[in-house]
């Protein structure tokens, strides 16, 4: 293979693919904003997880960043823009009450980038539509298909792999290897090959959860936990469980988890855009979803493209703000969460010697960038995320003695 | 003018559908020939042959989409004429850098007689993308499909430039690493 047999099979990348990329559409949050609350985020999400609802403070996996010399956070293993990731915590999913994994049909706090819904229609022999296929896409190793299926009137899910991996070589667990009863059916999408396994009615268990009288399903996964599926009307959750996950934990979970049906009822039905300089006018009805901490209150508030609302709540007693930012769209919603120090942080001056360098943290990623002038140069010095803070001197010596190369 | 009418002119033979289709697309074309060809001269020669390409083909073909099929005709074509130029040491421009950043995914490759299927190929690096968040496969896109500037992507996703040199050199070394794994790298 060389350079031009590689240049001409990326020219033959899927339109769908090569369209998406046309847009230019990114959130619409101010700027000074953004970095202020992504540059430190790591900082105090403890503090707020704290007062989280007890099954988000359980499920958060968060880490606390630690702060370098310079006052700014270093050593993110998530990068700042994803910071509320919902992961269960090493230490919890080691004990034997811990759901082993959660998937949503509606995905609060994972950033949305990262999950991309398709719709794939299968259609029978005459013609008719048979069934619909959502996927979504979760990361580079998996992805989680919602199957739904219009004649049986049934309803499941089905995680599988890419890239000839199995479901065993994933973290989160997939519902392998059913009773023989279960039908089993392999459809092929283009170079996917999708494993759907159909539970029969009378395998599935169904119940209510005290005291809102949710109604959950549940049936048998082969590896002797449950799979637990549920539907507030509009979106589906589902979520595999030990067997004996109290359902005080199980009830803490499903409550805890309501999408924004509609983010537009927030917004004002005719807003004019303020100046650059203003702030929208905050409106009457506020999103507070449940799990926002007390104390906290609305601040900021912009409506923005693709029905994306961003709203940053602050506390002040606390110093920190929460940066909320939802999205709906016709097959999938999202929320993500931006926890940072209200103070601004963009950018900070550390003295080196004679030298001033300029730190901040760039926008999505969560790379340090440094800039310096001297001698008529301009240095800059781009990180890559996970720098430890014992690195930081040997980063500064390294920068001190770093001069122009004629 | 909607597509199916457009195309629905190829179809007729009606020479109208060239002047539809420089109108709807003329501009979105330009762009992405002048990508590759920074001589203007060289970049009309290219459109002038992706229309004639069009009204050669379109009557026989019905692309999904014609923004995209159009694209892939305006890519290829300026790629060709840019591969000409560069025989004759006159390329140069952004397609030199993009040859030159995407050679890094191929070092290690086998040697020429161990051809690889095009079909395959294209396969694979669709799979890849797939697989990339949603971010990193339209800068990937923007800059290795559209030979956009790193200029031109950090203004279209509000990046800084070096933000968007590291992460394509990220997605870079994730191609290298894919085609590696799935043996097409040695």
């Amino acid at each position: 293979m060389n350079v031009n047999e590689l240049y001409e099979a990326i020219g033959q990348a899927d339109p769908a693919l090569v369209e998406h990329s046309e847009r230019t559409v990114r959130r619409s949050g101010r700027k000074a904003v953004r970095i202020a609350l992504s540059a430190a985020v790591l900082l105090v999400v403890m503090s707020i997880t704290v007062a989280a609802s007890p099954a988000l403070q359980q499920l958060l996996g968060l880490r606390v960043a630690q702060t370098g010399e310079a006052g700014f956070v270093l050593g993110p293993h998530i990068s700042f823009a994803k910071t509320a990731k919902l992961q269960l915590l090493p230490e919890l999913a080691n004990t034997e009450q811990a759901p082993k994994t959660i998937e949503t049909r509606y995905v609060p706090m994972e950033l949305a980038e990262h999950w991309e819904p398709e719709v794939l229609e299968v259609q029978q022999g005459d013609g008719t539509e048979a069934s619909i296929y959502e996927r979504l896409l979760k990361d580079t190793e998996t992805e989680l298909l919602f199957y739904r299926d219009r004649q049986r009137e049934s309803v499941l899910f089905r995680q599988y792999a890419v890239g000839g991996r199995t479901a065993e070589d994933l973290d989160l667990s997939v519902s392998l290897g059913f009773g023989s009863d279960y039908s089993i059916e392999t459809l092929q999408f283009g170079a996917l090959s999708v494993q759907l396994v159909t539970v029969p009615p009378s395998e599935i268990t169904r119940s209510e959860l005290d005291p809102n009288g949710q109604r959950i399903n549940s049936y048998a996964s082969s590896n002797g936990g449950q799979y637990c599926y549920w539907t507030d009307g509009s979106y589906l959750y589902s979520l595999e469980t030990k067997l004996d996950l109290p359902r005080e934990t199980l009830r803490d979970i499903v409550t805890s988890l309501a999408p924004v049906e509609d983010v537009t009822v927030y917004m004002p039905l005719h807003y004019v855009e303020p100046e650059p300089t203003q702030s929208y006018p905050l409106p009457d009805r506020v999103y507070r979803p449940a799990y926002l901490p007390d104390g906290f209150v609305l601040a900021s508030f912009e409506p923005g493209f693709e029905k994306t609302l961003t709203q940053v709540f602050t506390n002040e007693a606390l110093g920190c703000s929460i940066l909320l930012e939802q999205r709906n769209k016709p097959y999938f919603s999202s929320e993500q969460i931006f926890v940072g120090k209200t103070q601004d942080v963009e950018t900070s001056e550390v003295q080196l010697g004679d030298k001033t360098v300029t730190v901040e943290y760039a926008e999505a990623e969560g790379f340090l960038y440094m800039q310096w002038n001297e001698d008529s140069y301009r240095f800059e010095l781009t990180s890559f995320s996970n720098i430890s803070p014992e690195f930081l001197p040997e980063l500064y010596r390294m920068i001190e003695s770093m001069t122009p190369d004629e | 003018m909607r597509d199916e009418e457009i195309l629905a002119l190829f179809d007729r033979r009606d020479e109208q559908a060239i002047v539809a289709v420089q109108a709807q697309y003329g501009a979105y074309c330009r762009k992405i020939a002048s990508s590759l060809l920074p001589d203007p001269l060289d970049c009309e020669e290219c459109l002038n042959d992706v229309w004639h390409r069009a009204w050669q083909t379109l009557p026989h073909q019905r692309p999904q989409q014609l923004k995209a099929w159009l694209a892939a005709v305006t890519r290829n074509t300026a790629h060709s004429r840019w591969e000409t130029q560069t025989a004759e040491k006159r390329g140069g421009g952004e397609a030199a850098l993009v040859f030159e950043e995407l050679s890094e995914c191929v070092a290690g490759a086998g040697s020429p007689e161990e051809a690889v299927l095009a079909e395959d190929l294209a396969a694979e690096v669709n799979r890849f993308l797939r697989r990339l968040p949603v971010r990193d496969r339209d800068l990937f896109l923007r800059r290795y499909y559209f030979a956009e500037s790193t200029e031109e992507i950090a203004a279209r996703y509000k990046l800084r430039e070096a933000n968007v040199y590291v992460r394509l050199s990220r997605i870079r070394n994730k191609l290298r690493q894919h085609l590696m794994k799935e043996g097409y790298l040695k």
